[in-house]
Parts: C-alpha cells; sequence; structure tokens
C-alpha cells in the first residue's frame, strides 16, 4: 500500500516546486519563521519544507491565502523595473491510517494573479537581477505523499512541474551591407513551455517531544527553451532582379526558470512554549546555467547566374555564445522563533520572527555579462490565531496566519575591467517586501 | 511574396534597420554612454545638420566648448574650393541649437587653420587651440575682449616626422593632456604650466586590425567619471581602413589614466559609415554624450551633425 501510494504520486500528472515559494516562503506560519520549517512543517506548507512532515497531521486541513511581494530593487539608484510578484496560496493535507500506518497526501499551490510563468531571455551585457527577473514569476504547484513507519519518524515525496506559457520571439538590431560582420542583432523571447517534472523527498525524526530534525532534498529543475525561427522567399530588388528561394534562418536556443538543486538540514527545540527552528539550506548554485540564448545564424541566397558577380551577398552575422555565469554554491542559514499560548478555551496566539542570510552566489562582473545580486538579510515576523469561536459550524478551530518579510540588499559595487565597457561601473542595493495571509481550517 | 522579397532585400542587402527597444526593458539601466550612438533628427535639432553652408567647399574639425548655459561650436571651413581655411564659431544656449557662424581666425601667411579645439581651465583662461592645415604645427590662441589672440611660437611642431594636427584638450589633476594626430597615430604631450610648456609623452593609440587598420586621428578626449567615482579618459577618433580609398568610421577608446592602454569598444565603429563620419567631437551633458562630427548632407555637401548616447535621451 506505502509503494503503491508513493509510486501513484511519483507518477501522476503533477507535483511541483518552483521559485517564488523558494523567495517568499509557503504559507504565512512559514513565512514569519523565515522558512526555517524543514524540521516543523506539518500542514499544508509541508508540500514545500519537508514532504514527510504531511504525515505528522491528524486532520484534514485546508488552507487558503494571499502573498504579494514588492521589490525596489535598484541600479545606481534607479528602478531596475524588476516586477512585483503576487497570487493566491492554497493547499491541502489529508492524512489517513492504511494497514495501520499513518499517511498522508498534500497538495501545494502558488497561483499567481498577474501572470502565470514568465520567459525572459535578456541580452548577456544587459543588467538584470538575475534572481528576481524571472525566478518569481512562476506558477508553483507541488504533490506529495508521506507515511510514519514508526512513530516519530516519517519520510515523503512528491514532484514538482512547470507551467505552460505563450510566447514571441522579437529579433531587434541592425543588419549592415556590405560589411554584415557588424551587424548587431539582439532579441528577447517569450515562449510556449512544456511541463518538467522534478523530485523532492524528505526525512523527518521526533525522537523527543522536544527535539525534531528534518532533512530534505529537492530536485534540479531548468526548462530548455529551443526557438527555430526561418524567413524564405524571393528577394526582389528594384523589380529587376529576383532571387528565389532565399533562406535565412535563426536557430536560438536558452535555459530558463533553472533551480538548482538543494538540501535542507533542520533541527527544531521546543522548550516550553517556544519554538526555535535552524534550517542550512545547501544550494547548487554552481550549477546554475545562463539565460542568455545561444544564437545561429544562417542565411541561403542563391544568386542567378545573370547577376553573378554584380550582387554580393552577405556573409550571417556572428553567433551569440553566452559565458559561463560561474556561480557559487551557497549555504543559507535560516532562524525562526515561535511563541504561543492559550489565552482562552477558544482562542490561542503565536507570535513568530525570524532572520535569515543568504549569501549571493553571483560572482563580481568585471566583464560582458552582467547578472546583479547582492547578500541580503531577510527580517520576518507574524502572527498567528486559532479561533475556536466557529465551533457552531466548525468543529476545529480556524487558524489565521499574517506574516511581513523584509529583504534587505547590501549595497554592491561592480567595477569593469575595461574603461571601454558599454555599461560600465555601477552598484546596486534594494529591499523587497512581501506580507500575506493564510487562513486554514481543520475537519 | 515580393513584397516579402523587396522587404528582406533591403534588410539584407541595402539598408539598416533598427528596431524599438523592448518594452518591458527599463531605459534607466546602468549605461556608460559609450554608445551606441542615435543620431539627432530634425525635431531635436534645428537646423539639422546644424551647420550647414551652402557655400562652403570644405567644412569640418568640429569642437565644442560648454561653458554654463552657453555652447559653442567651432570648426573649419574654406568658402572657395583650393582657399584656406578659417577658423568659426557658431555659438548658442543649447547643445542642439547654434546660431550663426562667424570668422575667429583667419588663415595665417595664407596658411589654412583646421581642427580647432577649445578648453577653459580651471582658472578660467579660454584656450583655443588649432592647427596648420599644412600638418607642420599646432599652435595655441587665447580668448580676450577682442576675441581669440594667437600665441607666439607654435605649441608642438612637425619636425621631421609625419603631418601633426587635430589636437583635442583635457585638464586632468592640473595638468592639460594634448591629445593629436601624427601621421597615422594618435599622441600625447602634457603641460604642467598652464599650456606654456609641453612634454611629449608618445603614441597612445594605434591602428587596430579591422576598420581601422589603416590608421587613426582627429582625436577628442573627455573625461569620464563612472558611477563609482572611477575616472576615465574616452578618446572619440576617426578610424580609416586599409581599403583604396580609405573608408573612414568613428570609433572610441577608453583608459584610466589617459596616458596608455587605450581599450576601444567592442562596437566600434559608431556608424555605419554611410554618410562618411568623421572627426569627432564629444561633449559630456548631464546623462548623456553628445558627439559633434563631419558628414555629408543629404544634398551630398559637407555638414557637421550630431548624435547622443544612450540613445533613447531625447531633447
Amino acid at each position: 500500500m506505502r509503494t503503491l501510494l508513493l509510486l501513484a504520486v511519483l507518477a501522476g500528472p503533477t507535483a511541483a516546486t518552483a521559485n517564488p515559494i523558494d523567495s517568499f516562503g509557503l504559507g504565512s506560519r512559514g513565512a514569519s519563521m523565515s522558512g526555517a520549517m524543514a524540521a516543523v512543517a506539518t500542514d499544508f506548507a509541508a508540500n514545500y519544507y519537508n514532504p514527510a512532515g504531511l504525515a505528522r497531521g491528524r486532520d484534514l486541513t485546508l488552507s487558503f491565502g494571499y502573498v504579494w511581494a514588492d521589490p525596489d530593487l535598484t541600479m545606481n539608484g534607479e528602478d531596475a523595473g524588476v516586477d512585483s510578484a503576487h497570487g493566491i496560496v492554497f493547499g491541502a493535507a489529508a492524512p489517513g491510517v492504511a494497514a495501520g500506518i499513518p499517511f498522508a497526501f498534500g497538495i501545494g499551490l502558488y497561483l499567481p494573479d498577474d501572470r502565470v510563468s514568465r520567459v525572459r531571455s535578456l541580452p548577456q551585457r544587459t543588467p538584470r537581477w538575475e534572481l528576481y527577473d524571472n525566478r518569481i514569476q512562476r506558477l508553483y504547484l507541488a504533490a506529495n505523499v508521506a507515511i510514519e513507519p514508526v512513530p516519530g519518524f516519517s519520510m515523503g515525496g512528491g514532484l514538482a512541474f512547470m507551467s505552460a506559457t505563450n510566447g514571441t520571439l522579437d529579433v531587434q538590431g541592425v543588419v549592415t551591407y556590405p560589411d554584415p560582420a557588424q551587424s548587431d542583432l539582439r532579441h528577447r523571447v517569450d515562449a510556449d513551455l512544456s511541463s518538467v517534472r522534478y523530485p523532492q523527498v524528505g526525512l523527518r525524526w521526533a525522537p523527543t517531544k522536544w527535539l525534531e530534525v528534518g532533512l530534505v532534498y529537492r530536485g534540479e529543475f531548468q526548462l530548455d527553451l529551443h526557438l527555430d525561427a526561418v524567413l524564405s522567399g524571393d528577394l526582389v530588388a528594384f523589380d529587376a532582379y529576383t532571387i528565389e528561394n532565399a533562406r535565412v534562418a535563426l536557430e536560438s536556443t536558452s535555459v530558463n526558470a533553472f533551480l538548482p538543486q538543494q538540501v535542507v538540514l533542520g533541527v527544531a527545540l521546543r522548550p516550553g512554549p517556544f519554538l526555535i527552528a535552524i534550517d542550512l539550506t545547501w544550494i547548487d548554485w554552481s550549477a546554475y546555467r545562463s539565460p542568455t540564448s545561444k544564437v545561429d545564424y544562417s542565411m541561403d541566397i542563391p544568386i542567378p547566374p545573370d547577376l553573378q558577380g554584380s550582387v554580393t551577398i552577405p556573409q550571417a552575422p556572428p553567433g551569440v555564445r553566452p559565458l559561463d555565469p560561474d556561480f557559487r554554491d551557497r549555504v543559507v542559514p535560516r532562524l525562526g522563533a515561535e511563541w504561543s499560548r492559550d489565552l482562552s478555551s477558544s482562542f490561542r496566539l503565536a507570535a513568530r520572527a525570524g532572520w535569515a542570510f543568504e549569501a549571493t552566489p553571483v560572482p563580481d562582473q568585471p566583464g560582458e555579462t552582467n547578472f546583479v545580486d547582492s547578500d541580503r538579510h531577510v527580517l520576518t515576523a507574524g502572527i498567528g490565531l486559532e479561533l475556536g469561536i466557529l465551533r457552531a459550524i466548525l468543529p476545529k478551530p480556524v487558524r489565521v496566519d499574517v506574516h511581513g518579510q523584509l529583504f534587505v540588499f547590501d549595497e554592491r559595487e561592480i567595477e569593469k575591467e575595461s574603461p571601454a565597457d558599454a555599461v560600465g561601473d555601477y552598484r546596486a542595493d534594494g529591499t523587497i517586501t512581501a506580507a500575506g495571509a493564510t487562513l486554514g481550517a481543520q475537519f | 511574396m515580393r513584397l516579402f522579397g523587396c522587404t528582406a532585400l533591403a534588410a539584407c542587402v541595402t539598408g539598416c534597420g533598427v528596431l524599438a527597444a523592448p518594452a518591458d526593458v527599463p531605459d534607466e539601466l546602468p549605461d556608460a554612454r559609450l554608445g551606441p550612438f542615435r543620431k539627432l533628427d530634425e525635431l531635436e535639432a534645428d537646423p539639422a545638420p546644424f551647420v550647414e553652408i551652402d557655400y562652403a567647399a570644405e567644412l569640418g574639425g568640429p569642437a565644442v566648448l560648454a561653458t554654463g548655459s552657453r555652447f559653442e561650436l567651432y570648426f573649419h571651413a574654406t568658402l572657395d574650393a583650393g582657399g584656406a581655411p578659417a577658423l568659426r564659431l557658431a555659438a548658442g544656449d543649447g547643445a542642439t541649437a547654434f546660431g550663426e557662424d562667424e570668422v575667429i581666425l583667419e588663415p595665417e601667411d595664407e596658411i589654412g587653420l583646421v581642427d580647432p579645439a577649445a578648453i577653459r581651465t580651471w582658472t578660467g583662461d579660454d584656450l583655443l587651440f588649432y592647427a596648420a592645415a599644412t600638418g607642420d604645427w599646432i599652435r595655441l590662441a587665447r580668448r580676450e575682449e577682442a576675441g581669440f589672440v594667437p600665441g607666439g611660437a607654435p605649441v608642438l611642431e612637425r619636425g621631421r616626422g609625419p603631418a601633426i594636427g587635430a589636437p583635442s584638450l583635457l585638464e586632468l589633476d592640473d595638468e592639460l593632456l594634448l591629445y593629436f594626430e601624427r601621421g597615422d597615430l594618435i599622441e600625447l604631450a602634457v603641460s604642467a604650466d598652464g599650456g606654456a610648456t609641453w612634454a611629449e609623452r608618445g603614441p597612445v593609440l594605434f591602428p587596430d586590425e579591422g576598420w581601422d587598420a589603416g590608421g587613426v586621428g582627429d582625436p577628442s578626449a573627455i573625461l569620464y567619471t563612472s558611477p563609482l567615482g572611477r575616472r576615465s579618459v574616452r578618446l572619440y577618433y576617426t578610424g580609416r581602413s586599409l581599403d583604396d580609398p580609405p573608408v573612414a568610421g568613428i570609433g572610441v577608446a577608453a583608459s584610466f589614466d589617459g596616458a596608455g592602454d587605450f581599450d576601444r569598444l567592442v562596437g566600434n565603429p559608431l556608424f555605419d559609415g554611410d554618410r562618411d563620419e568623421q572627426a569627432p567631437a564629444a561633449l559630456d551633458v548631464g546623462g548623456a554624450t553628445v558627439l559633434y562630427f563631419s558628414q555629408s548632407s543629404a544634398g551630398g555637401r559637407p555638414a557637421i551633425a550630431a548624435a547622443v548616447a544612450p540613445g533613447d535621451v531625447r531633447f
């Protein structure tokens, strides 16, 4: 039965995870504790933080919420144009018992209410806040199953997948004659994407009532985007000369929405009314692939015999080869704390706070690339209420959680090696503010 | 299909086309203002090109001096074919609008004067450097109430080497840097006493491979300070190809100390060359660089035009 359940999820049409959740968390409780939840998440948020936590739940829970994040990221003091991210959060955790073994099934969803997904491939030189440009513009959907084969020890796993999006290809630039090698072509890509799945698994161990340990693995994820553009037909000059069956082709390959694999180790302590959780997340940023498109051009313009010698066809412009972004692996510490107390028989209050430090994986940018990022501190806070006032309708308490987050990016100065760099020196800094609320009901 | 063919041929064979920037990429992204440049059109510059004297046989060597709200455009012009060029000045209150021009220095002993370069020093003196059309010397004039008054001895002389000319001035750390053309190279001379004496430092920019393999000249130096406070000297110049006759274009190179190790912009040349653009004069105007240069006008006559970088800056 356990095997069947696990296979049912792994082979199913969905299971998910995605980048906005990496940045802003899933659910207000986790977000207000800076995401230090690998050892303690038990509700729908466990679909992201640790699927094994689903098996610790004892009630069917449905959660619904909204999250909003507003980047104020700048370059040289000017708004860098990073779009805000906001959307609906939904999730469910459904526990049960099969053959005497507790199990649970869960889904977690973040549905942006602006765009479901975005793919944008900028020229290599264009400065962009690399980790917040496309990365937070994503739908997130995860489905997981978990079991607790022995008391205090659970395991879970599932899949994540990516949504599709509509696309266009815009080519801009200058094509020169008679020296096409001087051509300057730039392109911008919005494209349809097919679904891609990646795994996530977790373990959770609670040897005592005051100690819990979680271990999570999230797989690597990327979208390979391949576009071909072909221009073919007859070329007519001055209504006097015709070149038939000419063909100009462009082939573009890029990687978008790259999510590196991650390993999370979490430990939680429960001294009295407090909960203190610490997560360490290793992120394999060194595997990061440049989102810049690899572009090849080709032209086949046959010259008719009567125009031989009088018409010169330029060579195809040189292709574009993305440079290795050379990101560095990082370990991200997250610290979260929660204090909770029953204030009455139908009212329980929880206060939460958290801190995380994310050292940037992006190296200095002295050359042609301009991936912008900097170290950031993440400060979080929130409160949670468990209300029994609706017992006439719902037998179990209703939970309301709210949270706020502040990302403070250290100022980073980018100095170029060449004084003739077209972008030149610049500085980057900024903040991101995020807030949200989650309403949960137990049945 | 024929319509497609005409369009494709126009793009691939005969012309160049610039399409709009993506709508959702912000305009305020970091830009060192080195290029690419967008030529100003008639809606921004009146008249455009700025200087086009119908009866001028030769017109070129522009230089610009901005002092407060006053902009002065210097150039040389020859009114009669075969005549000796004189130095002229047109002034205005904006970087894109100049009034009637006037002669400021006539030929000396029938030797034409070309390639003016003006600078206001930190002491408030206006200095005008210019070259002999023969390539024999570079001289200095100072602005006085009556106008520019030439100095005595030449600042630099040709000697036995190649012709010299096209001076460009820059004030850096209490020194005057004089970039000038000698043969197919750009060289540097330095004065630590306000232009009284000069020490030659030798070549700073050589011909390269490709479009400027035949020679470099017509330097125009400006000082740029990055948002991080790092200074660099930018040298706009004319490059000439090895073709016969040579094809001219405008490029830019930059150096942190101004004395050597000039790196060229990857996007050189700055224009496609269909108007024979050359002899640049650069001016830093707030958040933009304006480039004045010689080009042939629509009627084929010599003219002075201008372009701006970043290209999204409007006047």
